[in-house]
């Protein structure tokens, strides 16, 4: 699933492990996430949008 | 997270957690399977030890998910430099010796003293294969977990 986190993290100027142990997941992770390689439960996605001051629309909604 | 006793089995990580999960699943397909063959082989063709078919279909679980879990590189998750790799394939050698050798001990209080001296040889024998098959195991696993975090780098 294409996503916007690993922009909306750059743009906090946070590294993918300061995210990770934010939302209690590991780097590889966050890592997978940002490559769309994994989707993540909605609980995770919630605290990624939190820690990242996003909704979810910003972060993972598709606009076509 | 789904509440199941399964869950003190799993990791904390979501992505590990069902990965983990799916490697699990799947070996509890094929052990069924490798089951229904065996009891087709011993009635139709020859007769199969029970005690040697419990403990080679517990071994074919544990290996499976063993090596899934080894080629899917998500066991070292913190390696993703040279440095933290070569640090990490020390500590994996010297683990591997020490395994080898704990297993030797154990082996020689447990099992039996080797009285001969073929014995010895062949006890040796045993220790250095473990001591390979931990080895690269674990190094199969490290290499892995390596090239993936390194993939996901920032």
């Amino acid at each position: 699933m294409k996503n916007r986190v690993k922009m909306a993290r750059l743009e906090k100027l946070m590294t993918q492990q300061s995210l990770a142990e934010q939302v209690n997941v590991t780097r590889q992770t966050i890592g997978l996430i940002e490559k769309g390689e994994y989707n993540p439960s909605l609980k995770l996605c919630c605290n990624i949008a939190y820690v990242l001051e996003k909704t979810l629309d910003d972060l993972f909604w598709e606009v076509h | 997270m789904i509440k199941s006793w399964f869950s003190v089995f799993l990791p904390e990580d979501e992505y590990k957690r069902q990965k983990s999960l799916y490697f699990f699943a799947e070996a509890s397909v094929i052990i069924p399977i490798f089951l229904v063959v065996s009891l087709l082989i011993n009635k139709l063709f020859f007769s199969i030890n029970y005690e040697f078919l419990t403990i080679l279909a517990l071994g074919l679980f544990g290996l499976y998910i063993l090596l899934r879990y080894s080629i899917s590189g998500i066991e070292y998750i913190s390696v993703s430099t040279k440095a933290e790799f070569n640090n990490k394939k020390k500590k994996t050698f010297v683990q591997s010796i020490n395994f080898s050798f704990i297993f030797g001990l154990l082996y020689l209080v447990l099992v039996d003293l080797p009285n001969s001296r073929d014995n010895w040889f062949q006890f040796t024998l045993l220790l250095v294969v473990i001591f390979i098959l931990f080895f690269t195991i674990n190094y199969i696993s490290l290499k892995k977990s390596y090239q993936k975090n390194m993939d996901l780098m920032d």
